[in-house]
């Protein structure tokens, strides 16, 4: 579903590469955790996936779709929830999820369908017609999960999704994030936050310092009884 | 002291970039540049002064330059209640700045200093080189220079005193405005409307008592005789602009000191309690109090056209930015061709006449498209929606710009029928210009998108709306200035034949917004591409 072969990605004229020949390949149907430190180079990959961030080398391709040649196509399979949640503060909730909707040419029955489901998931059913700029953060948060969502994309990208929800609402997004691979799509996140990622992922893989230092299956992980938290503390030296 | 000390240094670096300069190079760079802008914001001011004290043949008299202090405050009043709001009640450091273990008074007391220095630079900005430029035409001597230099270190605190009472009401209502997005654009459209009528009878009241040629020694006597009479009732500002010009020593000059320090004072008391209050009030909401609307299927550029109108009549900002000049347009082009056709009357008049209509409307309509120079950075955060949707770049820019130029258009077009039914100039003339101008206003929208997409003012974890005028804005107004005196120029240096004159400005146009058109076009795909965030 998405393949990244040789990524590199340098900020400006700076000699460091932020991320450096990144190679991976994530499957259909699979929850994909991707781990690193501060800094490590998790959400410029993410940027460069969605395609946000111009990058120098390699190439990405979702669901078989070159992201440079067609990114048009390219992005319209992809859902994406940024780690600064930001969305139109002047829309309601709704006008926000309508446009989103709108851009990625979803019909009527379909915007209702998706939007009631997951408002009444993350309790907005009060605050959905409501401007967003009265929302509270992890309110914000939850729009930008629906409007991520809305078009049922096949590859859902989320960066640090889970911060700053409230606890009844991190249990339902990652309960939204098991179904949507069921369902045969691709759900691809960064998190800080081992244990859930253990839960969650069926496979990870940990940067460090823009080089990927390995993809790891979680059962296999389970099978050697090793915890995630002791693997990550392996690989990044600590 | 010393907590205080560490807090202002915190907010000054913040706040004021000039003072965080550490390399010299740059610190000589950036003051060398201040320099010029002061120097030329100073002969601009001359350039105008003398051309309205010639105009009206007014004397700098220490009843004149005390109604000028007067309005210098008046428009540094102003400048404080807005500082006051958004740098002490709705700044987003309150909640840093609360957490940190300082007590309330210091935190207090060192926001009142940011707002004073706050302040103090306007008036260094602005009001010396109105001053200077004044003290320029009348000849004075070095006296007023030292004398102006002392008092603007005074001057900021009577405003800020005044506004700091003021601030407190205003402040209630900005946040209601900002809640109540219609009641915000009703206000601002009526204050405005009023602003115009006042405005509109005094130039109209010129218009028609006033010819140069018939009556300019009995107009010249009748002025300086308003401005004696004004500023004599003036009296502390009178004495004030006295000492500014003589030395003269007189109890007004220490009334006014006091009084300044006194207003100073009782702000700091006075407005301690609301700071708290107003600066820990949130705006979060998890109540129903919207109407429920349905969702509906729309085209990918009628969805980025509604998503463009709903955010920008929800902000009384935008409103601002892009209704202020487009709505007053015809009424402004009206007023300046009644009151120009009251004073010239011969063929380099008539030349004047029209080359001034083509500037006015052209000055009025370009700042209308200046908010176009702020279309990829007032996205702020958010502009991660605009690169990862399955939209193409230029039909993203195509919808924006098309929003602006429709806005602008329809005040380009009601400003030629309104000239067409209500003005004494040619027909052809009118027609001519508003086309000059549609041309040039599409070019200019470009352009200002174009400098804007060149270097957007992006920030990824800033969320808020850009309002405040940056750099991209300030060379957007600069060609605004440019286009509209090269058009003036064009048509006032071809006095012999003006439709001559039109046909190469015409012309000119023509090819300005083919060209950034052309240009816009191609860089875009390049320049999008390139963005980071």
């Amino acid at each position: 579903m998405l393949k990244i072969t040789g990524l590199s990605k340098r900020y400006g004229n700076s000699i460091h590469k932020s991320v450096d020949n990144l190679n991976l390949h994530v499957r259909k149907g699979e929850v994909f955790g991707f781990l690193g430190s501060n800094g490590a180079g998790k959400s410029t990959t993410i940027k460069s996936i969605v395609g946000i961030l111009p990058f120098e080398d390699g190439k990405i391709e979702i669901g078989g779709i070159d992201l440079v040649k067609q990114p048009l196509e390219a992005k319209s399979i992809m859902g994406y929830v940024p780690d600064n949640h930001a969305v139109f503060e002047r829309l309601t909730g709704r006008e926000y999820v309508n446009h989103i909707a709108n851009i990625y040419g979803v019909s009527v029955e379909d915007m209702e369908k998706i939007s009631d489901k997951y408002v009444k998931l993350f309790k907005l059913e009060n605050a959905f017609d409501n401007l967003i700029k009265s929302y509270s953060h992890g309110m914000k948060q939850k729009i930008a999960v629906i409007g991520a969502l809305v078009h049922s994309p096949k590859l859902w990208i989320l960066d640090e999704p889970l911060t700053g929800l409230d606890p009844q609402s991190a249990y339902q997004l990652k309960l939204a994030m098991k179904e949507h691979a069921k369902k045969g799509n691709t759900v691809f996140f960064s998190s800080h936050i081992l244990d859930v990622v253990e839960n969650l992922c069926d496979r990870v893989c940990i940067i460090k310092k823009g080089v990927l230092q390995g993809v790891f299956d979680i059962k296999e992980l389970k099978k050697s009884n090793k915890s995630l938290e002791k693997l990550f503390m392996e690989v990044m030296g600590d | 002291m010393g907590r205080v000390k560490k807090l202002l240094k915190l907010q000054i670096d913040n706040n004021f970039s000039y003072f965080k300069i550490k390399d010299l190079k740059t610190f000589f760079k950036t003051t060398f540049k201040k320099v010029i802008s002061f120097a030329i914001l100073t002969t601009l001011f001359a350039f105008l002064f003398n051309q309205i004290f010639f105009f009206l043949g007014i004397t700098l008299t220490p009843e004149l330059l005390g109604i000028v202090i007067f309005a210098c405050q008046i428009i540094s009043l102003a400048f404080s209640i807005g500082n006051i709001i958004t740098f002490l009640y709705l700044n987003k450091d309150n909640l840093l700045l609360m957490v940190l273990p300082v007590t309330f008074n210091e935190l207090f007391f060192s926001k009142i200093i940011i707002v004073y220095l706050n302040d103090l630079f306007f008036n260094i900005q602005y009001i010396l080189p109105i001053m200077v430029s004044i003290g320029m035409l009348s000849k004075v001597g070095v006296l007023f220079y030292i004398n102006i230099f002392l008092f603007i270190f005074f001057l900021p605190l009577l405003p800020i005193g005044i506004a700091s009472i003021l601030s407190v009401p205003i402040s209630f209502v900005v946040r209601y405005f900002r809640r109540h997005n219609k009641v915000s654009l009703i206000f601002i459209l009526v204050v405005f409307a009023i602003l115009f009528i006042i405005y509109m009878k005094f130039v109209l009241n010129i218009s028609t008592s006033f010819n140069i040629a018939d009556k300019q020694i009995e107009n010249s006597i009748y002025i300086n005789s308003v401005i004696f009479a004004f500023g004599k009732k003036l009296v502390m500002f009178l004495y004030l602009a006295n000492f500014i010009l003589t030395g003269t020593l007189n109890y007004w000059l220490l009334i006014f000191i006091g009084l300044s320090i006194v207003s100073f004072v009782i702000c700091f008391i006075l407005i301690k309690p609301f700071y708290f209050r107003v600066a820990t009030m949130s705006n979060e909401n998890t109540t129903a109090n919207a109407k429920f609307k349905k969702f509906k299927c729309r085209s990918v550029m009628g969805e980025l056209i509604l998503s463009e109108l709903r955010q920008v009549f929800r902000s009384g900002e935008y409103i601002f930015q892009y209704f202020l000049f487009l709505i007053f347009m015809p009424l402004i082009v009206f007023t300046y061709d009644k009151l120009l056709i009251g004073i010239a009357v011969n063929q380099v008049g008539r030349g004047m006449i029209y080359a001034s209509h083509v500037l006015i409307m052209m000055l009025v309509a370009l700042m209308g498209s200046v908010v176009s120079s702020t279309s990829i950075s007032r996205m702020g955060g958010c502009f991660y929606i605009m690169k990862s949707s399955p939209v193409s770049f230029y039909k993203q820019v195509k919808s924006r710009v098309f929003f602006n130029y429709i806005l602008t258009s329809i005040s380009i077009i009601s400003t030629t029928i309104i000239s067409l039914i209500f003005s004494n100039i040619s027909w052809w003339v009118i027609l001519l210009s508003g086309a000059i101008v549609l041309l040039m206003s599409l070019g200019h929208i470009c352009h200002s998108f174009d400098i804007d997409l060149r270097s957007p003012i992006l920030d990824w974890y800033d969320t808020s709306e850009i309002t405040s005028i940056g750099s991209n804005t300030r060379k957007s107004i600069g060609y605004v200035v440019v286009l509209s005196a090269l058009s003036f120029m064009v048509i006032l240096f071809s006095s012999n034949s003006v439709l001559a004159g039109f046909i190469l400005l015409l012309i000119l146009s023509i090819l300005y917004a083919v060209n950034r058109m052309y240009l816009l076009y191609i860089r875009t795909k390049y320049y999008f591409e390139l963005m980071e965030i």
